[in-house]
């Protein structure tokens, strides 16, 4: 889920953009799932989590609340922080900040 | 004024809805409160589904929307209605609502967008949202008079 606040002037239509802001959903998951983007997932226990499909913009943050160990699954052939595999997140309680150029993911 | 966009990004917009009414019925119309940002490429559908069945489809544009409203903005926020080509008629349940593209490719600078409301008119919701993000998906369903069919 990838929400905007608009602040939309007057009227139906406009000829140029609103000023937007961003508006982040947390989620809290427990099992196997694809994140989307722009969304803090709070994760309890030791599961995989999916990466979607390559799309700037916006990051996953992903949040532990516990000491399970969270493994990070590619989409595809694209690295995780330079690295061609799978990421796993094993300190307990860490959290991550993935955001990726289209190309690769980043840890930031 | 302000407005709770859920961005059409790389998955389908998905929203439940029950209908209810005293006997089977036709709907004339779907119209999802859409926001159009910078007049996005590609062809849009919804889906109306039950028990993942699809029950009815319609494809329309960004360009369509603009000619709905009469205008040349790329900005706009609008109760788009989507027309069956004919009525369908529909008994009570549950439905689920599905925004879809192809040929779409969300940027930043241009997109389609489903608005997120708390106070619907229309409909009323049953549960208790614990913050915006859980507002449904405005929608509102044009319900046909039987005298005219």
């Amino acid at each position: 889920m990838t929400l905007r606040v608009l602040d939309f002037a007057d009227g139906f239509t406009s000829a140029s953009a609103p000023v937007a802001s961003f508006l982040q959903p947390v989620e809290s998951k427990s099992a196997l799932f694809t994140p989307e983007y722009g969304t803090l997932y709070i994760t309890t226990g030791s599961f995989s989590i999916q990466l979607p499909a390559l799309l700037s913009g916006l990051p996953i943050r992903i949040k532990k609340s516990d000491d399970g160990i969270i493994t990070v699954l590619r989409n595809a052939s694209e690295m995780i922080d330079g690295i061609s595999s799978s990421y796993t997140i094993n300190s307990e309680k860490q959290s991550i900040d993935l955001d990726n150029d289209g190309t690769n993911w980043f840890l930031t | 004024m302000k407005l709770l966009v859920d961005t059409l990004v790389a998955v389908s917009l998905r929203q439940e809805i029950r209908l209810e009414r005293p006997d089977r019925f036709h709907i004339g119309a779907i119209s999802l409160y859409l926001y159009m940002h910078n007049s996005p490429g590609g062809t849009f559908k919804l889906s109306m589904e039950r028990n993942s069945l699809l029950v009815f489809e319609k494809e329309f544009t960004s360009a369509m929307i603009k000619a709905s409203l009469g205008t040349v903005h790329n900005y706009a926020h609008v109760f788009y209605p989507i027309i069956p080509t004919n009525p369908i008629q529909l008994e009570n349940g549950l439905y689920e609502l599905v925004l879809s593209s192809s040929g779409y490719a969300y940027a930043a600078s241009s997109f389609l967008g489903w608005i997120r409301q708390h106070e619907d008119l229309g409909n009323k919701i049953d549960y208790v949202p614990i913050n915006d993000s859980e507002n449904p998906l405005s929608t509102r369903i044009k319900i046909l008079n039987r005298g005219i069919l």
